[in-house]
């Protein structure tokens, strides 16, 4: 910062911080004075007097003191009297005093210790006047206890308070002096700093601006001397503003001209040296001579470097690559032989240019078989051109390799790993393919993985991202995070809908989704309502059909009993009337042959009656013509006889004839008794037809009667068994719609228990689920073990239908 | 005509024996329906108790009797065109879809009085002429399929034949016959009858069906018997044959293996 002032504001610097210093402990000294002074008249004025009051009113008490005792030992009246007075006087001194302190304390402390001497001081005055008035009445004695006694007590308290206070007002004093001292010592500390201060800081400004001058001086002479023994090798800078730095930047300007004009001439012969012919020195940058030096050194080159630099530009753009035309501009000497050449080399570049066109075309056109004719090159350019063909051999091999793997890789046909050797860049080619078919085998494989889990529903596997790179890590990344979004939805359904499977459906889900889930959840949620709205609805219902089947079954259950008792009993009443049938059927039948045989009867008896008449006189004829066969039979015994001796007389040959004669006889014989038998019975009938006779005649008139009754009890018979029949018709028909009643009722009591024993299930079944708001009783169905026994079917041995008789059936 | 008491014991009694015969649930309130149906077989042996109905019902002399019992106990409710949408769905669901060719085979068994079986037969004959079809109605009670073979009943059950059906295929009875009908023959002889128990395995001979009615059957049965009964009647079912049950019916519970196409209907896949 010194460096940028002036020499003269310099000076004016230093000696104003002189200045500065000098004026501040003036102040420092005079302000510390002025404030001792004050605390002396401080203890003086105010202090001292009031440590002289209270001294004051000790020495009036001590007087008052004195002057009680003596009250006490003189005997003389005037003066008892006279030390009265000087105890009034001395009470005055005390007044006065205390009138004084109480003006002039006013701190609280100081008001505090006066307010105590104060209060002694009341109780004290009573007393002293108690002392006076027994002193004036002459109590002596009561004086002397009393002054000795309480008096002495609140006297030498009174004493301790205005003793407190002297040391008060001492002891403030007392530190009042001592902060004075301090404070005078403070300043003369302070003084002697600033003093000290003062000296530092000119004697540092003196040294600083000396030096500021001095030192670039020095260093410009060394300069100067330098310049002049040709030593241009030194730096010379200063960036002070003041006079001297002036000197030090012109100084370094003239070493800086020099020194430029040196490098332009090491410049140009370098350049020379070294070819570069078309390097020039920039003449502007110098001045005055120095310029025209650097002019003419430039002027000089010019005139040797132009044919140079024709064909040294020829041969630069055949290096870069730009090949010119052919020089047709004529030149002399070495100059013309030059552009011989050159235009030589044109040509032969020219051509392998061609050829490298013709290949690069080829190449960007993916004809890569195309090759260059290296017979039209000679030397180094037929090998550069056989070089390029054998190169694009071996390129393309390769690349043909690595074509078709991309090909397969981009198609998704991942090929095996490449193993054929190849060298250099090729190799790497081979490794970033094989490295390529790894990585896309890689992430096929978890893809496989992943799409294989989640096929199989294991949802929690996850693919291990760290085994790929880049933007394959980026994909199966991608995978697991979509696999983590599904999986909590899918967790929650697979909850709900478990629960669901179990009958529980107060599961719901409760989790916020986005999208497509959040559709799923509300889809799931709603179809769970409606699901256990509509269960708690036929819990319900089944509830009630249930009640209402069991009612059914009851009912029908009567039913079926008080059908089962009709049938039975409309059934045992048919049979029953069948029975009165049958015999109503046979009585009849039987009145009607009883009729017929008493009809019958009736006109046999009369006919009876004539018979037995002429019974009468076919017997009486019998009798008469009995007597004839008796006769004959006599005849036919003397026959016999006859016969018998006849036979005798004839010998052996009338034997047989004796035989037939003999049993003639027998019969003759036993017919001749039957004659005689008949005849007698004969007589006997005879008189018993006669009576017959006579009791027919006597029958005839009540068989005739008979036969009246009995066929009027026929005719009656007829009736009943119509009548009956016809009840028994009615009765069949009642039996028929009683046994069809209690079949249908038996069918209806079994379906109504079925139906009970279905709405039982059905309870039983909707009890598996468990809905919000309860469910409803649920009856338990029983199902009783059934016995079934092994026994073989009976074989069904009936008769087979009777044939009806179809031809009493006709079209409806 | 006085009735006879049965004890708690001897209905025990009958309750086992025709569940053991025929598969059938008697109920404790059915004591009254027993002494009914039975009473006359008392009166006709002359016995004074149950009890000793039922030692003659169980000493093995008389095998006729027991069936004589079996049919008095069975309960044979049926009429023309019961539960008529049963038909309906034969006629507009199953025959449309039948298999071609092979003749058209509907087992209605417990066809009580042979009532279901001619309304099957009317169906068929109206909607398949021309084509093989052919009816088994069955059983447990003899009594019941003597009825059914006659095909002979009192008029007033033509109830629920509709009137061209009636015409076509019934006979009106007159003089002796008057007050029934008859079934016509040309139906009677494809409709065939057959005691079986359906609590027992049943015979394979009777082939393989396209439809089996067991209608208004189970509900005479408890749930482990009605088990076994289906169990018995599947395997005769053929594949993509249907089964069909009563109204109030269910096969709930039942392991069939079955498909409900609707309430009561089931087809076997």
């Amino acid at each position: 910062m010194l460096n940028n002032l002036k020499i003269g504001t310099k000076l004016g610097v230093g000696f104003a911080i002189t200045l500065v210093l000098l004026v501040a402990i003036a102040t420092v000294g005079t302000i510390r004075l002025q404030s001792l002074s004050n605390d002396l008249e401080l203890i003086v004025n105010d202090r001292n007097p009031k440590a002289v009051w209270a001294n004051d009113v000790i020495e009036s008490l001590n007087v008052i003191a004195r002057a009680m005792r003596n009250t006490l030992l003189l005997k003389s009246s005037a003066e008892i009297d006279k030390e009265i007075e000087r105890i009034t006087a001395e009470r005055k001194v005390i007044a006065d005093r205390y009138e004084k302190m109480q003006a002039t304390f006013n701190t609280e402390r100081g008001k505090a210790a006066l307010k105590g001497t104060l209060e002694a001081r009341e109780a004290y005055i009573p007393m002293l006047e108690h002392f006076l008035e027994l002193v004036k009445a002459g109590q002596q004695e009561q004086a002397v206890a009393y002054m000795l006694g309480d008096f002495r007590k609140q006297q030498n308290a009174y004493f301790g308070e205005v003793r407190s206070l002297i040391k008060l007002v001492n002891d403030i004093t007392a530190n009042e002096g001592k902060n004075a001292l301090e404070a005078a010592a403070a300043a003369r500390t302070l003084m002697i700093g600033l003093a000290v201060l003062a000296f530092i800081l000119t004697v540092l400004a003196a040294f600083v601006i000396t030096r500021s001058i001095t030192r670039p001086v020095g260093q410009v002479v060394d300069a100067a001397r330098k310049m002049a023994a040709g030593d241009m090798n030194f730096t010379l800078t200063s960036d002070a503003k003041d006079e001297v730095g002036e000197v030090v930047r012109s100084v370094a300007a003239v070493q800086s001209s020099v020194v430029a004009l040196i490098a332009d001439a090491n410049a140009l012969s370098e350049a020379a040296v070294a070819g570069r012919l078309a390097t020039r020195a920039d003449a502007g940058k110098h001045q005055g001579d120095y310029r025209k030096i650097v002019e003419g050194v430039n002027g000089t080159l010019d005139a040797v470097i132009g044919p140079l630099n024709v064909a040294a530009s020829y041969v630069d753009r055949i290096s870069k690559g730009d090949i010119p035309a052919r020089i047709t501009d004529s030149y002399n000497g070495d100059f013309n032989t030059i552009k011989n050449n050159l235009n030589t080399c044109i040509d032969a570049v020219g051509r392998l240019v061609a050829d490298a066109n013709m290949l690069s075309a080829a190449a960007v056109a993916g004809r890569l078989s195309t090759r260059a004719d290296a017979g039209q090159h000679q030397g180094d350019f037929r090998k550069i051109v056989e070089g390029v063909n054998a190169t694009l051999d071996a390129v393309i091999g390769p690349l043909n390799v690595a074509a078709n793997y991309v090909d397969r890789i981009s198609k998704g046909d991942i090929p095996a790993r490449i193993t054929d050797s190849y060298s250099g860049d090729f190799n790497t080619i081979k490794d970033n393919l094989n490295t390529c078919i790894e990585a896309v085998n890689k992430l096929v494989a978890d893809a496989n993985l992943l799409s294989a889990a989640a096929v199989a529903g294991k949802l929690e596997t996850r693919a291990d991202a760290t085994q790929h790179h880049g933007d394959f890590r980026r994909i199966v990344e991608g995978v697991n995070d979509t696999l983590d979004a599904v999986v909590s939805p899918i967790q929650d359904v697979q909850r709900v809908m478990g629960a669901m499977a179990q009958g529980d459906m107060t599961q719901t889900i409760t989790q916020a989704y986005q999208g497509d889930f959040a559709v799923l959840k509300e889809a799931i949620n709603n179809t769970i309502a409606k699901l256990s709205e509509t269960i708690a609805q036929i819990i319900t219902a089944a509830d009630a059909l249930s009640n209402a089947a069991g009612q059914v079954s009851a009912t029908a259950q009567s039913l079926s009993q008080a059908s089962s008792e009709q049938a039975a009993s409309v059934e045992e009443t048919t049979a029953s009337l069948e029975q009165m049938t049958a015999s109503v059927t046979q009585n009849t039948e039987n009145a009607k042959v009883t009729d017929n045989m008493a009809t019958k009867s009736a006109k046999e008896a009369g006919e009876g009656g004539e018979a037995v008449g002429r019974t009468v006189e076919a017997m009486k004829s019998i009798a008469d013509k009995i007597g004839i066969i008796d006769d004959i039979a006599y005849q036919t015994n003397l026959l016999a006889l006859n016969a018998a001796i006849e036979a005798a007389r004839a010998g052996e040959h009338g034997k047989g004839f004796a035989v037939v004669a003999a049993e003639v006889r027998k019969l003759a014989e036993r017919s001749q008794v039957a004659a005689q038998e008949i005849g007698e019975l004969a007589g006997s009938s005879v008189k018993a037809a006669e009576r017959a006779g006579h009791l027919l005649d006597e029958m005839v008139p009540s068989i005739q009667k008979t036969s009246d009754l009995v066929q009027e009890i026929a005719s009656a018979s007829q009736e009943q068994s119509t009548g009956v029949a016809q009840i028994n018709n009615a009765m069949g028909q009642l039996n028929k719609a009683t046994q069809q009643n209690a079949s249908a009722s038996e069918e209806l009591a079994a379906t109504a228990e079925e139906l009970g024993g279905q709405a039982g299930q059905l309870q039983q079944l909707m009890e598996f689920f468990s809905v919000e708001g309860g469910r409803g009783a649920v009856r338990g169905f029983s199902a009783p073990a059934a016995r079934v026994s092994a026994r073989p079917a009976r074989p069904a041995a009936r008769s087979v239908a009777a044939l009806i008789d179809e031809s009493d059936f006709e079209k409806f | 005509m006085a009735e006879t008491a049965i004890s708690d014991q001897e209905f025990a009694l009958f309750q086992r024996l025709i569940h053991r015969i025929a598969g059938i649930n008697l109920a404790d309130s059915k004591k009254v329906l027993l002494v009914g149906r039975l009473q006359k077989r008392l009166r006709h042996y002359g016995l004074d108790s149950f009890g000793r109905y039922y030692r003659l019902l169980a000493d093995g002399e008389h095998p006729e009797e027991l069936q004589t019992m079996v049919d008095l106990l069975t309960t044979n409710e049926t009429y023309f065109f019961r539960e008529p949408k049963h038909f309906d769905f034969l006629r507009d669901e199953v025959l449309p879809g039948r298999r071609p060719g092979a003749p058209f085979r509907v087992w209605s068994a417990a066809s009580s009085t042979g009532e279901e079986a001619y309304t099957l037969a009317m169906l068929l004959a109206e909607c398949l002429p021309g084509q093989p079809w052919e009816i088994v109605g069955s059983d447990i009670s003899t009594q019941v399929l003597e009825k059914a073979r006659r095909g002979h009943y009192p008029i007033e059950r033509n109830e629920g034949i509709p009137r061209h059906l009636l015409v076509k295929y019934c006979r009106k009875g007159v003089r002796s016959q008057a007050g029934t009908f008859l079934i016509a023959s040309e139906l009677r002889e494809r409709v065939s009858f057959r005691q079986i128990n359906l609590t027992r395995p049943i015979d394979p001979e009777i082939g393989r069906f396209d439809v089996i009615f067991l209608r208004n059957v189970m509900i005479y049965f408890n749930p482990e018997t009605k088990r076994q009964v289906v169990g018995h009647l599947l395997p005769q079912l053929l594949p993509g044959g249907y089964f069909i049950i009563g109204h109030s019916e269910t096969l709930n519970g039942i392991d069939s293996g079955l498909r409900q196409v609707r309430p009561t209907i089931y087809r076997k896949d």
